[in-house]
């Protein structure tokens, strides 16, 4: 295995080693230009062989539709300095070669949705002590299946009752956790998530958090996505907020401290049942004093009535008057949805069903911002309305058995397999995304299901990588291979969208982060 | 303070001595006038790196308690000596994130912004358990108010003897801001019911700070590293919550206690970088060995340990046991005899006060029988100010607390 | 209950007779019943034997429900019903190896009940089998679940038929077991229960030869002359299937070799257990294993005891690391394809939309680095011969039923997929005439959905939409296009062409 150590973002160190090398490059160069045919044009800036990593397969997939035969990318300095057919590798360049292989940009997943519970549904086991493993010993094994999902030991200062609340048959009076819910959301074992939960749910308002803060960057499940072929995540909150946190936009491998493209991304909304369905669910009031679980809203009329005043009330308190009433956002959050209302900081709302699409397009638009559809699953609905909105989708997952939060709710139900290529027919800019970490190749799937029913393979293609990219913001680093561009690539064994194939070299920010050969 | 009957009756002798002695009082006590020791020689004195000396040594104080010199002991003792022939002589141990004095109280939970409670004002020095702690060696202790919020409270540093005059002898009041991530600082009536809404909180906080807002405490404790404290239940709360402080350029302390100590090995980048200091504990005897192999493991690295503990009337050596339990799941016998006293002092600011048997430093030192980190070392005798405040050679309060035997007459060496 | 007796062709009308019924039904037909072409050729496609390698424009031909010739350069009668494959690929028809959703009820509570027999539980009308044919499975082995200790009988369907007799392609293969302990039980109970059971089959029938010898011993007008010993003995011999009663039949007939031992292991220490106890009892030839769990830890025991295997239903074994905290996974067909067992997949509806699909549980099998042959038996040949129908199913050889899959693209692409399932010669599903397919893949206009083809402009970037647009044609439409059409038909006016 010859990888290559290529310094990530330290361009200081590689001007510092420019400097000291200066003699020796121009004596190399000298020498590699008397005796080496300069390849095309595209070769510019690959000329110190020792740190060119050069890769070449049978297919390059550049991410827009194009593909190159016998493709060759060269990369240098974590970046990409060559992209064509042939193209000569410089001598002395580490080599990665897969003649019947393929290379695609890195996948990005513009939607992967933090959760709590492991990606697998796995116990912890010994060192990460879950709070359901709490629960275990002190209530015993027979109450695993239905123990009140409230964050327990942490929050809620009656827990050690829950015991016999399940048996009674009672709510809990404090926090008025529902019982017999699934045991959803209480497992750290993967490990990604910091203590407590994800979502900061002490106001439905919750836009000056920022979701990385509730997530562990070490976590090894973050090495999954990328052995998939995700090289690039928007880390997103849940939906239990009306307006949650913000994500972030993160490498999937790579040192720690280089893994953070963006700490604070788009402000994530949801307009739809989320926000007070199932374990989320808010109690009336009426049942004790309120709690983080007792607010409102109940319904969509109280979703939307806190996303309107949250928004409102950002304006009064930019203007410098006074705002106040039940489910006042803090003055941060405030501070943030008013950048949100500018136009500096982006939106994306969470949204499934037809009456809730049209309900995010109609608020924004009485407000007069944009916004980034997610999952939009009866999208086929509105094509029209979300084509004449200027909205992009990030769509998905296709699936059959609706996993996570999406299990119990009943949004999902008339989910059609042919909404991808009707949104793409309809030249509306469409991400997939595989929305949870269940299986490594979450999203490479995604495409393999979108051509299954029907869509172009190079459209899917696109629709993981650089419309990902585009959507986030990030389209002039990430999402194609182009020289220029940071390099984040795949390469595969095979075809990138058959099932006989699999990632075997990932390369992240220049770095070879998986070798399978 | 001293107990007992007997010890009533001299003090009201020496009262009425001193009374009719036109003499000057010191600044101590009145029984105290006539218990403070001049010098203590000892078999085996404690240096600050943590190691025994090779000699036994003779420790002056001068009239205020504060120590004067160190030195091996000559051939002759000075006279009025305290003299420890075969005992071991160590400062007062100190007790790091500790509950001695609050009397189980200090556990409030009604703010997410809790900066203004002060662990002092909860402080009892008559608590039984502050006295239990000072027969058993721990001379200070850093008090905290339980943890309960993102800005979680003040810490302070007393000592466990009340004053002359009854009040509580505090060495340094505020002595540290206390932030949370951990757990048990969320709350689901008022929030933050997450990670990040608890970060939110602290990064608020320091931003305003060094914006010239926002709360003065805060303010002044994010000049020194020393006075700020991150409570954390995992390395990665840990390192979540570091970023704030980072950007600062201020390097806190952290705080990992019970099962939270199991991830102080993950921390050694920043350890070796940044110079992080670690509260490790409080543990028990079930704790899991990776539990307790957290302190060595940050020595190891370089890092400054001190330990927390649970000293109460019920329990009085659990600092002592923690720091054998942490000897024997790796660290070193040293860095764990520092962990309770230099190291303690410097985690807690007041090192320039108290901790270490060092000219300067104020007479707080404690006899053992044997190393305080073996299971069978027992007090013989407590100082504080230079001032003897027990002696288990007079020590009546239950069967077998009285030792004698330990204490020489000033004379020749053998 | 016992073997059907009726001979092969009749039976074969029979259920020609049901799928051409059935058919019917399924595709809103209205036409004269016709009777199945007797030949028929599939010719043009990419032909894939399993029993040997893919022949490129290759023809199968059948004759009668069976395959008379397999070849380049076949000889087409012509009377032969022509099947066009060109473009598609011809591959035996799928086996699901292990199976309970016939069933209304995975399991019976008793712990010990081999008079059982899942021909009386099985629902025709369950839409399990209609999904299966859809996904080009021809031959389920209905069986018991797991949460046994003894169970009934099984027996294998075509999932196409009226009734369970129509369905059956072969009754009484095997009794199921466990050494995995039942719910609420455990392993010590669970082994006592199957010994218990031998034991008391070894006394019944010990009883019964004794009392079996006693009466012939009258029958011939004489007395008893030897001890119970002996006289057991020359019972034995004389006893016959119609002297047990319902509770040992199926026991005697598995020590017979008659039946098939199932035995789940659903983790590595049950395994051992299993392979000794069928040694013990003697039925260690005809036994397969069910693993799950870690049972692959325990593959090189199977090997040494060569048992074949049947893997699943997921393929990943993960587990945490309880150091490090990493997610460990094995591929478990991996690691029995290494010590050379012999193994079959099963469907897993329960995880995400790919692997209820037989040929996606088969692709990752060659993801994985397991060779495209060995993955293709493992979902045809493999469980036909577990089965002890080798001789039948599995491949594309002369001689075997004509159970046979068309697929519109290789099947270790996922975007191929199921054109037509023929079973005994007969067709049993057409893609173009599923109306539930059209139903999931039909978009859902404004207004109400039973329009005609919507007017959507030509994506440019959707060029190979012919899967969706097949599926886009409404019920009505479908109706008009396939009224002309009999049974059997070729398939070239559905937008089949060029694979994906």
């Amino acid at each position: 295995m010859n990888t290559i150590n290529m310094p990530s973002t330290a361009n200081q160190r590689t001007r510092r080693r420019a400097g000291a090398r200066g003699w020796r490059t121009i004596a190399s160069l000298a020498a590699v230009a008397l005796l080496t045919p300069w390849a095309s044009a595209e070769n510019t800036q690959a000329s110190r062989g020792r740190d060119v990593l050069g890769v070449r397969v049978g297919t390059v997939h550049v991410g827009d539709g194009r593909t190159i035969e016998n493709g060759v990318v060269l990369i240098e300095g974590g970046n990409i300095v060559g992209v064509g057919g042939g193209l000569a590798i410089p001598r002395g360049a580490t080599v990665v070669e897969l003649a019947e292989g393929s290379l695609t940009p890195g996948l990005i997943d513009a939607f992967a949705r933090v959760e709590s519970r492991d990606a697998f549904g796995q116990e912890t086991q010994g060192r990460r002590r879950g709070l359901a493993e709490i629960i275990r010993q002190i209530h015993g094994e027979h109450s695993t299946a239905f123990a009140c999902t409230c964050t327990g030991f942490a929050m809620c200062p009656g827990s050690h009752l829950h015991a016999s609340y399940e048996d009674d048959g009672v709510t809990c009076p404090l926090c008025a956790y529902p019982k017999h819910a699934p045991l959803e959301l209480l497992d750290q074992a993967s490990g990604l998530v910091g203590s407590g939960m994800i979502t900061e749910l002490s106001n439905e308002v919750a836009a000056h958090t920022s979701v990385l803060d509730s997530m562990n960057l070490r976590s090894p499940d973050l090495r999954r996505l990328a052995e998939g072929g995700v090289t690039t995540v928007f880390a997103s909150p849940d939906s239990s907020a009306v307006i949650g946190p913000r994500g972030a936009i993160l490498r999937t491998a790579g040192p720690v401290q280089d893994r953070v493209i963006e700490p604070a991304g788009a402000v994530h909304a949801a307009i739809s049942s989320d926000p007070y369905r199932g374990s989320m669910s808010n109690a009336p009031p009426f049942r004790g004093f309120v709690t983080a679980r007792t607010r409102r809203p109940n319904t969509r009329m109280g979703v939307t009535w806190v996303f309107r005043k949250a928004f409102v009330d950002a304006e009064r308190h930019a203007n410098g008057l006074p705002v106040g009433g039940a489910e006042t956002a803090p003055y941060e959050a405030l501070d943030v949805l008013w950048g949100v209302r500018s136009g500096e900081i982006p939106l994306r709302v969470h949204a499934r069903q037809k009456n809730d699409i049209e309900s995010a397009i109609r608020l924004t638009g009485e407000f007069g911002f944009g916004f980034t559809l997610l999952e939009a699953t009866e999208a086929f609905e509105l094509i029209d309305e979300i084509r004449a909105a200027g909205v992009p989708v990030i769509l998905g997952p296709i699936e059959t058995d609706p996993t996570g939060p999406r299990r119990f709710s009943p949004e999902t139900r008339r989910a059609s397999l042919a909404t991808f290529g009707a949104l793409l027919d309809a030249g509306i800019t469409t991400a997939l995304t595989a929305q949870d970490l269940r299986d490594e190749n979450g999203l490479a799937r995604q495409a393999m299901y979108a051509v299954r029913n029907g869509v172009d393979p190079q459209a899917a293609l696109r629709a993981v990588t650089l419309t990902p990219a585009e959507i986030l913001g990030v389209s002039d680093r990430l999402g194609s291979v182009e020289v220029g561009k940071q390099a984040d690539l795949v390469v595969w064994s095979g075809d990138p969208l058959s099932p006989t194939s699999r990632p075997v070299v990932v390369i992240v920010n220049g770095r070879v982060e998986v070798d399978r050969r | 303070m001293r107990r007992g009957r007997g010890n009533w009756s001299r003090l009201a002798a020496k009262a009425a001595g001193v009374l009719c002695v036109a003499g000057t009082m010191t600044a101590g006590s009145i029984a105290g006038a006539a218990e403070r020791a001049t010098a203590i020689v000892a078999g085996r004195v404690l240096q600050p790196d943590g190691s025994w000396r090779a000699e036994a040594g003779v420790v002056r104080l001068d009239a205020s308690g504060r120590i004067s010199a160190v030195a091996d002991a000559s051939e002759r003792d000075p006279d009025g000596a305290h003299v420890y022939r075969d005992g071991f002589l160590t400062p007062g141990l100190i007790e790091l994130a500790s509950r001695i004095g609050l009397g189980g109280g200090a556990s409030e939970q009604t703010s997410p912004d809790q900066m203004d409670l002060r662990a002092i004002d909860a402080f009892d020095p008559h608590d039984r358990d502050a006295a239990a702690a000072v027969r058993a060696g721990v001379t200070a202790a850093m008090i905290i108010p339980e943890p309960r919020a993102p800005l979680a409270g003040r810490a302070g540093v007393v000592r466990t003897a009340p004053s002359s005059d009854g009040s509580a002898d505090v060495l340094r009041a505020d002595s540290a801001a206390l932030f949370s991530v951990a757990p048990a600082a969320m709350n689901p009536l008022f929030g933050p019911t997450s990670r990040a809404g608890a970060m939110a909180m602290v990064r608020g906080s320091i931003e305003r700070a060094n914006a010239g807002q926002g709360d003065a405490f805060v303010r002044s404790s994010l000049r020194d590293g020393v006075r700020c404290v991150i409570f954390g239940q995992s390395a990665d709360d840990v390192f979540t919550a570091l970023g704030p402080f980072e950007r600062a350029g201020i390097t806190p302390t952290v705080a990992l206690r019970e099962e939270a100590l199991e991830f102080a090995f993950a921390l050694e980048d920043e350890i070796r970088t940044m110079g992080l200091r670690l509260i490790a504990g409080p543990f028990g005897l079930s704790d899991r060995a990776e539990v307790l192999a957290g302190p060595g493991a940050v020595a190891s690295f370089g890092g400054v340990v001190g330990l927390a503990g649970t000293t109460s009337a019920d329990d009085p050596d659990a600092l002592r046991r923690g720091a054998a339990m942490a000897v024997r799941y790796g660290l070193d016998a040293a860095a764990a005899r520092r962990a309770m006293t230099s190291d303690a002092a410097r985690i807690a600011g007041v090192e320039d006060r108290v901790g270490s048997i060092e000219r300067g430093r104020a007479g707080d030192m404690v006899v053992w029988t044997h190393d305080p980190l073996r299971p069978d070392a027992r007090v013989i005798a407590v100082y504080i100010d230079g001032v003897r405040v027990y002696h288990a050679a007079q020590d009546a309060s239950r069967p077998g607390a009285r030792i004698d035997g330990w204490d020489d007459r000033p004379g020749r060496r053998r | 209950m016992h073997r059907l007796g009726i001979g092969r062709d009749v039976f074969g009308g029979v259920l020609a007779g049901a799928v051409v019924g059935a058919v019917c039904l399924a595709s809103d037909l209205a036409f004269a019943t016709a009777p199945p072409p007797e030949r028929v050729a599939f010719t043009g496609g990419t032909v894939l034997p399993v029993s040997g390698p893919a022949i490129r424009n290759g023809t199968v031909l059948v004759e009668r429900g069976r395959i008379v010739a397999v070849g380049t350069d076949v000889e087409i009668p012509y009377d032969a019903f022509e099947v066009d494959c060109t473009g598609m690929f011809v591959m035996p028809g799928m086996i699901d190896p292990h199976s309970w959703d016939g069933l209304d009820v995975p399991n019976e509570s008793l712990p010990v009940a081999p008079f059982l027999d899942v021909g009386d539980a099985l629902d025709p009308s369950s839409l399990f089998f209609e999904n299966a044919l859809r996904d080009g499975v021809t031959s389920v082995h209905v069986i018991q679940a797991n949460n046994t200790v003894i169970g009934g009988v099984s027996r294998v369907v075509h999932p196409i038929g009226l009734n369970v007799d129509e369905m059956t392609a072969r009754a009484d293969v095997a009794i199921k077991m466990s050494t995995t302990p039942r719910r609420g039980s455990d392993r010590m109970v669970q082994m006592v229960q199957l010994r218990d059971a031998f034991f008391q089959l070894d006394e019944a029938i010990g009883a019964l030869a004794e009392k079996k010898y006693e009466e012939k011993r009258e029958k011939d007008g004489r007395s008893v002359d030897v001890g119970p010993e002996e006289a057991r003995k020359r019972g034995r011999e004389l006893l016959e299937d119609k002297d047990y009663d319902e509770l040992h039949l199926n026991l005697v007939r598995l020590r017979r070799g008659d039946l098939g031992a199932w035995v789940y292991t659903g983790s590595a220490s049950d395994v051992g257990a299993a392979i000794r106890f069928a040694k013990d009892q003697g039925f260690a030839e005809q036994t397969v294993l069910i693993t799950d769990g870690d049972a692959h830890l325990a593959a090189r025991e199977v090997a040494a005891a060569g048992m074949p295997v049947i893997i699943g239903p997921s393929l990943f074994h993960r587990e945490r690391d309880p150091i490090s905290g990493e997610l460990i996974e094995t591929f478990i067909p991996k690691v029995f394809h290494d010590v050379g067992v012999t193994f079959a997949l099963q469907p897993n509806p329960g995880d995400s939309f790919a692997e209820r699909f037989l040929n996606y549980q088969a692709a990752l099998l060659v993801r994985q680095g397991i060779p495209r042959d060995a993955a293709l038996a493992s979902i045809t040949l493999n469980p036909a011969r577990m089965l002890g129908m080798g001789e039948r199913l599995g491949s594309l050889e002369e001689g075997k039923d004509a159970n046979i899959v068309v697929l519109t693209g290789d099947p270790f692409d996922f975007a191929s997929r199921v054109e037509y399932v023929y079973i005994d010669g007969v067709l049993a599903y057409e893609r173009a005439s599923d109306v539930r397919l059209q139903e999931l893949l039909r978009l859902q206009q404004p207004g109400g959905g039973e329009g005609g083809e919507a007017a959507r402009p030509a994506g440019t970037n959707n060029q190979n939409n012919n899967n969706a647009r097949s599926g886009d044609r409404p019920a009505g439409g479908s109706e008009r296009g396939a009224g002309g059409r009999r049974p059997g038909r070729t398939g070239t006016g559905t937008g089949t062409g060029g694979g994906r």
